[in-house]
């Protein structure tokens, strides 16, 4: 067992096996569109183009295809993207299920959460038919009868059509970026405990499919001993405790320490997880906790109050810099000095607004989690964001001139980046 | 329809908020009217964008090597 978990942590931090292509080797302006575009439609990113574009033709076509079936057609948009979701949940691909098209940001959590579940069904009869129609596309044969019945109620077959081409593209898609080995981006998995998965059926024709073990049998086997089922609650969201302790504590080896340290304190007080909150939302608020103690504790963060955790919301933070900021972000990115200078800006901000910024917007957890691990109000964690965000800006805006996109020496004197 | 303006200060409350598509339509409706005619809050809101982009694409806290296998090693040898 313990050789085999090693192998999976090898896996974990491996490089991915086809690497993006740096934005300063795109050459074709519109395999460059198709990646700036990616940063607004979320759905597939653009890691993932950036992958593709070793081969801008098929970029281009796959992104052409992709656009027609995804945002185009008959079938609602919205219905489309949970598919996607699912079909993702199913495939393994954490990558892919973490993405949500803007243009369906109205798709619940609860649906995201629940789709691949094996004994959860949408509450719309129309879109219940499509989501078995992808379940039984990605996990069978697609020959079902009962489910072409059941889709023929409220589609036609000129959607049907539709439907088909985009599951077989999205499965074919998650497969590739699994296969690519892209890096997810968030801590946490996006992958719920106990989704239906593709991995472990016995042939293509099994009906019944394969169960991951729950968190709460992991959590019940976890408590009476067993370490690998503890280790494997821990594992999806070990990059997030990290990620958590070191933008709190802005050191790796404190982080680290503080990361072992929560992770133990979770073993030790299992028993007594109500699983009111997820076991991953615990988790990183024990983090929270562990890491704001060691800057008490710690003469080295005295500067920093924790004691500013309980000032007020009131006093409103006014933009001081009304710069326009036209540099594409993802080519601003590839310069180092502009990775280092938005370190340093999260870094410098007040720990309250870092710890919601990072929660939010690095790992990208819903507000409704990062208001439950901070113990605070959704319109707290709202209003810190809002801050957090204008900071950045101010601290990050290149200038009214432009000069930090056309490397002009007179912009060093107010931005030493 | 008409729609009702909306100041600058409005605007900022709610920046954040629009960005994440967190606004109902009346007021998504008032803060782009708004936008059209000020470029100050349309470099607020192209800024305070590329800060999300920014972040989303690429900011970085690599966990350092070893650390699931210190990590493992710690739960199984407590």
């Amino acid at each position: 067992m313990v050789t085999k978990k090693r192998s999976n942590m090898t896996a974990l931090t491996r490089a991915p096996n086809v690497p993006q292509v740096a934005d300063t080797d795109v050459n074709d302006p519109k395999l460059r569109q198709v990646i700036d575009g990616a940063a607004i439609t979320k759905s597939p990113p653009q890691a993932w183009y950036r992958t593709m574009g070793h081969n801008p033709e098929v970029a281009k076509a796959f992104a052409n295809y992709w656009d027609l079936l995804h945002r185009g057609g008959a079938v609602p948009h919205q219905i489309k993207e949970l598919a996607r979701i699912q079909i993702a949940q199913m495939i393994g691909c954490d990558f892919c299920a973490r993405q949500t098209s803007p243009l369906a940001a109205t798709i619940t959590e609860e649906e995201k959460t629940c789709c691949a579940l094996p004994n959860w069904e949408h509450p719309d009869a129309k879109t219940r038919a499509a989501l078995h129609y992808a379940r039984t596309l990605t996990l069978d044969d697609g020959r079902d009868t009962a489910v072409y019945e059941e889709l023929k109620e409220y589609y036609s077959n000129a959607e049907i059509i539709e439907l088909a081409a985009f599951f077989c593209l999205t499965a074919g898609g998650n497969r590739m970026a699994k296969s690519w080995s892209i890096e997810p981006h968030g801590g946490v998995s996006a992958i719920p405990a106990g989704a239906i998965s593709i991995h472990g059926r016995e042939s293509m024709g099994a009906s019944k499919p394969h169960l991951e073990p729950t968190e709460a049998e992991l959590i019940q086997r976890a408590c009476q001993g067993d370490k690998e089922a503890f280790y494997s609650l821990v594992r999806p969201c070990e990059r997030a405790v990290y990620t958590t302790a070191v933008s709190i504590l802005n050191n790796p080896e404190d982080a680290e320490e503080v990361a072992q340290e929560a992770v133990l304190k979770a073993l030790a007080h299992l028993a007594g997880f109500r699983g009111e909150a997820k076991f991953s939302t615990w988790l990183i608020q024990i983090t929270i906790n562990e890491a704001r103690l060691k800057l008490r504790k710690d003469r080295r963060h005295l500067y920093e109050s924790v004691d500013e955790q309980r000032t007020s919301e009131d006093g409103e933070y006014f933009p001081k810099d009304f710069a326009d900021w036209r540099e594409i972000p993802s080519e601003a990115l590839q310069r180092k000095e502009v990775r280092e200078a938005l370190k340093r800006a999260i870094a410098s901000l007040p720990l309250k607004y870092r710890e919601v910024f990072v929660l939010r917007d690095v790992q990208q957890l819903r507000i409704e989690e990062a208001a439950q691990i901070l113990g605070i109000t959704e319109g707290s964690v709202k209003t810190r964001l809002l801050r957090a965000r204008l900071r950045l800006r101010d601290a990050l805006a290149p200038g009214i001139d432009g000069s930090w996109s056309m490397g002009k020496p007179e912009y060093q004197k107010v931005r030493p980046w | 329809m008409k729609v009702i303006e909306i100041s600058c200060l409005e605007v900022w409350r709610e920046i954040s908020n629009y960005i994440e598509d967190g606004v109902d339509a009346e007021l998504r409706a008032r803060m782009e009217a708004h936008f059209k005619v000020c470029a100050h809050c349309t470099a607020i809101l192209d800024g305070t964008r590329n800060v999300v982009k920014l972040v989303t694409d690429g900011v970085e806290y690599p966990m350092p090597d070893g650390f699931s296998q210190r990590l493992y090693n710690k739960i199984k040898d407590k």
